[in-house]
């Protein structure tokens, strides 16, 4: 993957370019094995005026002849390319799928870009001026007063988040932050504030998947599985459900034999703070009401029972939003082969990403294994 | 007849098939999957949580306040907030009133109406983009 950044100098074309090409250099792989392509990204034509995104990469890196194309689902577009390219596999459609998501938002205003993002709200809820902060402020405010529960959780998700991503060489912000730091951050909406917030980013991440008989230390899919729910958040029977990360986690859980306690290690989409607590609990991870408190605990840093964002998540490590989802699998791979230098969870063997399109419109619930003979 | 888009958002739908409601728009009823729909008065609602955006869109109010509010049947609606005499609190009774600019860059706004506190309906909703 390409270092997440908030103004990248690379073109969009480049940062595809740059993460396939360590993709496949990784994976020793040449261009002429992979079978098909599967490049995740958002609004390239808003973002970039440009599209053929996966027909552009395809001439650059030396894939001739594979089926490919891009797929686009808001800012879970790179879990569902990936989705799309586990499929192709595991039907046999393909030997070798090339998956890469990227997005480079910096190249228009932030105004411009709140807006390219705000289209994706329904019409009407569109018309009052709502955006994803103020939906996400919505759900804080109704957590904290049901449950009676601290401001202060959604302070050490930052904080945990930032610590993570300062291990991270691949994170836009590789810094803690204090306590203080995220009370003397700005309202964005109340009761979030700007260290609430993911921030807006460049960047592009590449996995390959391929058909083969597993040997020790491999990764392998254990499931992946996406679920939608209504397209207005009003709709939503409850403002702190999210219904699609549940049903996508129940599918890639049962599809995979697997449950909650199985998993060691997990990317959750974090965009906004109150995301990460709210996941948690559709995900089984946490009965109703209690992640804040776990979370408080200690039990979502890297040394606790569940580290959750070891990469940074989405609030350090940057969401360029069709990367993102890929940008989780390529940390949840590194966290199961060892490689996650300054950041490694201690015996991670089953790891789980959540990649959230809109706000809870359509999940993408992914669960990865090492392969252990 | 209402057909003006900017007051039609005052109205949810109501499926003359099965009576099912909702506020908005889709093209089949998420129930019976009928494509006739009747025009439904929302009513008085209960306001179960709100916010205030205070980084907003450029067309859109400074500090813009939101709540969500549950009207009958379950149908719920996210929408500004009146601020005028200070805005609806959690658990006060609220109606979708007003027609103002909920969207204004300076072309053809975005008109429609707020969430008002019961005893305040009538006006206009209050500050403008």
């Amino acid at each position: 993957m390409t270092t997440f950044r908030s103004e990248a100098t690379p073109s969009i074309d480049e940062l595809m370019n740059r993460a396939a090409s360590r993709a496949l250099g990784d994976a020793d792989c040449d261009g002429d094995a992979v079978t098909s392509v599967h490049v995740g990204n958002m609004a390239a034509e808003a973002f970039n005026r440009t599209s053929g995104l996966a027909n552009a990469l395809v001439a650059s890196i030396g894939v001739h002849g594979a089926s490919a194309d891009r797929i686009e689902n808001t800012s879970a577009s790179g879990a569902s390319a990936f989705l799309r390219g586990y499929e192709a596999v595991a039907s046999g459609h393909s030997d070798v799928a090339l998956v890469v998501g990227v997005e480079k938002m910096s190249a228009v205003e932030t105004s411009d870009a709140t807006e390219i993002i705000g289209r994706i709200l329904h019409e009407r809820e569109y018309a009052q001026g709502l955006t994803l902060p103020s939906l996400a402020a919505l759900a804080a405010e109704t957590y904290l007063r049901r449950y009676d529960a601290s401001r202060d959780a959604l302070t050490a998700i930052a904080m945990k988040n930032h610590a993570n991503g300062a291990q991270n060489p691949d994170a836009q912000f590789q810094r803690r932050v204090s306590a203080q730091d995220v009370k003397n951050s700005p309202l964005v909406a109340d009761p979030l504030r700007l260290f609430d917030c993911c921030p807006m980013s460049d960047g592009s991440a590449a996995l390959v998947l391929a058909r083969t008989t597993p040997t020790e230390g491999d990764v392998l899919v254990s499931s992946a599985a996406s679920a939608t729910d209504t397209h207005a958040v009003a709709e939503r029977r409850d403002p702190i459900r999210v219904d699609s990360a549940r049903k996508a986690g129940e599918r890639a859980f049962d599809r995979g034999g697997l449950g909650p306690t199985d998993v060691d290690v997990a990317c959750l989409h974090d965009a906004f703070t109150i995301l990460e607590l709210l996941e948690l609990e559709e995900l089984g991870f946490f009965e109703r009401g209690t992640a804040w408190e776990a979370t408080l605990s200690g039990a979502t840093r890297r040394d606790g029972s569940l580290p959750v964002n070891p990469g940074g998540g989405l609030k350090a490590r940057g969401h360029p939003l069709g990367a993102t989802g890929v940008a989780q699998l390529v940390e949840l791979t590194r966290q199961l082969t060892n490689r996650a230098d300054g950041r490694q969870v201690l015996n991670a063997k089953t790891g789980l990403a959540i990649n959230v399109a809109g706000f809870g419109n359509n999940s993408v619930c992914t669960i990865l294994q090492r392969y252990d003979d | 007849m209402i057909d003006e888009h900017d007051v039609r958002l005052q109205y949810g739908f109501e499926c003359t098939n099965c009576e099912n409601r909702w506020y908005y728009d889709r093209y089949r009823c998420p129930d019976c999957g009928s494509t006739h729909f009747d025009d439904w008065q929302l009513g008085h609602g209960t306001l179960i949580a709100r916010t205030t955006a205070r980084v907003t869109p450029e067309d859109v109010r400074d500090e813009n306040g939101l709540g969500l509010a549950e009207f009958g049947d379950g149908v719920r609606v996210i929408a500004q907030l009146s601020d005028i005499e200070g805005p609806p609190a959690i658990d006060d009774t609220v109606e979708l009133a007003g027609k103002v600019p909920l969207r204004d860059d300076g072309g053809e706004p975005i008109l429609g109406p707020r969430l008002v506190p019961v005893d305040s309906a009538g006006v206009d909703g209050g500050t403008h983009p």
